[in-house]
């Protein structure tokens, strides 16, 4: 229990972390500080950060299930998936792939309504985790009710994900 | 060109980190005035530069600097103008927060008085100025430029974050939540202790050349690590190594996660004495009150809780460091760097 709670302060911590980072990323983006002074290098560091930079090749990783909580049609849904490479070597490109949320009857919301960030391959250096995170574009059509589905990781193969989201079809009140 | 990192390159994170801050340390007076300055000046600028403190910030800006193919000589003036601001918000934090020790020592305003530390903190901002003007000649214009637009930014946040973290003691605000607390050391804590630190290093080991955007990100999970740390050490450090006054946060009325925690999770009874003696003056706050409360903190999973929280954060920092150093060949400098992160948490001065 206490182990449980403890993984939900580190999650906590990060997550709020990142909130604050992000934004401060976007304010300094605005000011045009450091930006590089020359733009093709800009690129080449840009691609650098998708390129495999850790060897040997990834030997394990471990994922979680995600509970993306409520939506209403038409509304978005967030949350992030955890990868932790409990291994001591790196893991380079985990790319996540997405099938579709299936719902109540033969109701679903497209693979392509779920968008992953970043959406390139991800390293995770040896002990560390990482944050995907998952934004689901709720279609206004979407019939309430529970959807789930999965991401599977695919490099290791076989490394999947349970994602489950609740459509509401009227709005949610506090 | 994207070099494979090694795992055979390792680094003696602390015989590193002396050595970079020895050769900031041994610039520094080069940078002061020698002669013709009277010694009301020139003494208490000089006694914070004799205490040896970490070197943490200098040795981050030549590290990073030799990593993105520059030579620490490159960093130099930079390396000195962060150690000599540093310098200069100590002494004005410490005169601010009524703090008694530093480094193990009295704090300025102890030792010399109010008026002539006050007036040396702003000297010591006076001379980072100078130690800035350097990057010109070696740099050119342009880098000297974009290094000193990054030290505008940094200042600007740092003085910024000070007035919060002052006003929020002022007006005795207890609402404030973990994201607050992250908010406030990212503005007065982080931005000059690790992200300037990296950016600036990045920026002039690769003449202006690199995507600094990532040492953001990289720098802050760092740096609140580093913070949460320092925070938790005022608490459960006792003299030794550790160097500032135990409890003196608590004595000040910091904000901290330990503090936000505890408020949260004590008995209605004992919030109202804990909000009593955040709401006295600095001088009436008792010693014996502080370790009641550092015990409640204890008692209630306090330390805990920021602990874990520190640990969430510093897990991410490895992933942050791989993203702002990519493509950037392994070698000792970058690996000291990335040897900062465990550092940060598991530090014990």
């Amino acid at each position: 229990m206490l182990q449980r709670l403890l993984g939900e302060v580190q999650r906590l911590g990060l997550a709020t972390a990142s909130s604050v980072a992000d934004r401060f990323a976007t304010l300094v983006r605005g000011t045009g500080i450091g930006s590089p002074l020359d733009a093709i290098d800009v690129a080449a560091a840009a691609r650098s950060l998708l390129a495999p930079v850790l060897s040997p090749p990834a030997v394990g990783g471990e994922v979680e299930s995600v509970d993306l909580g409520s939506a209403p049609a038409g509304g978005e849904a967030t949350g992030s998936v955890w990868v932790h490479n409990t291994t001591d070597q790196p893991a380079p490109d985990l790319t996540l792939r997405r099938g579709d949320l299936i719902g109540p009857a033969t109701a679903a919301i497209p693979s392509a309504a779920v968008a992953l960030a970043p959406a390139g391959p991800v390293t995770v250096p040896a002990g560390a985790s990482a944050a995907i995170r998952i934004t689901v574009a709720v279609p206004p059509a979407a019939a309430g009710g529970t959807y789930r589905g999965l991401l599977v990781l695919s490099d290791p193969p076989g490394g999947v994900v349970a994602l489950r989201l609740v459509v509401t079809t009227s709005p949610v009140t506090p | 060109m994207i070099v494979p990192d090694s795992a055979d390159v390792t680094t003696d994170v602390t015989a590193e980190l002396l050595r970079y801050a020895e050769a900031c340390r041994t610039a520094i007076p080069a940078y002061l005035p020698a002669d013709g300055v009277t010694p009301y000046l020139r003494t208490p600028v000089a006694d914070y530069l004799a205490r040896p403190g970490k070197g943490l910030r200098p040795a981050l800006c030549l590290a990073t600097c030799e990593a993105f193919g520059g030579a620490v000589a490159d960093a130099i003036p930079s390396a000195v103008a962060i150690e000599l601001l540093h310098t200069a918000f100590l002494v004005h934090d410490d005169l601010a927060d009524g703090s008694e020790l530093r480094r193990g020592q009295p704090t300025l305003h102890e030792r010399y008085g109010a008026a002539l530390a006050l007036n040396a903190g702003d000297a010591l901002g006076v001379y980072a100025m100078s130690a800035l003007e350097d990057n010109r000649a070696g740099l050119g214009g342009s880098l000297a430029g974009q290094i000193a637009a990054e030290f505008e930014f940094m200042a600007r946040q740092t003085v910024d974050g000070q007035a919060l973290d002052l006003g929020w003691r002022i007006d005795n605000r207890l609402d404030i939540g973990p994201d607050d607390y992250l908010e406030l050391i990212m503005r007065k804590t982080c931005w000059y202790t690790t992200i300037l630190p990296l950016r600036v290093g990045a920026i002039t080991g690769s003449r202006g050349r690199a995507d600094v955007e990532p040492m953001i990100r990289f720098g802050f999970l760092l740096g609140a690590a580093f913070q949460i740390q320092d925070d938790i050490l005022n608490l459960t450090a006792s003299g030794g190594a550790y160097g500032k006054e135990p409890l003196g946060d608590l004595l000040e009325g910091k904000r901290t996660l330990m503090l936000i925690h505890v408020l949260a999770a004590m008995s209605p009874a004992d919030r109202n004495r804990i909000e009593g003696f955040l709401a006295a003056p600095r001088a009436s706050r008792g010693r014996e009150d502080a370790i009641w409360v550092a015990a409640r903190m204890e008692a209630l999973g306090s330390i805990a809780f920021a602990k874990a929280f520190a640990a969430g954060i510093a897990s991410d920092a490895a992933t942050a460091f791989a993203a702002a150093f990519a493509g950037v060949g392994e070698t000792s400098a970058k690996a000291f760097v990335r040897s900062m992160i465990p550092f940060m948490v598991e530090r014990t001065w």
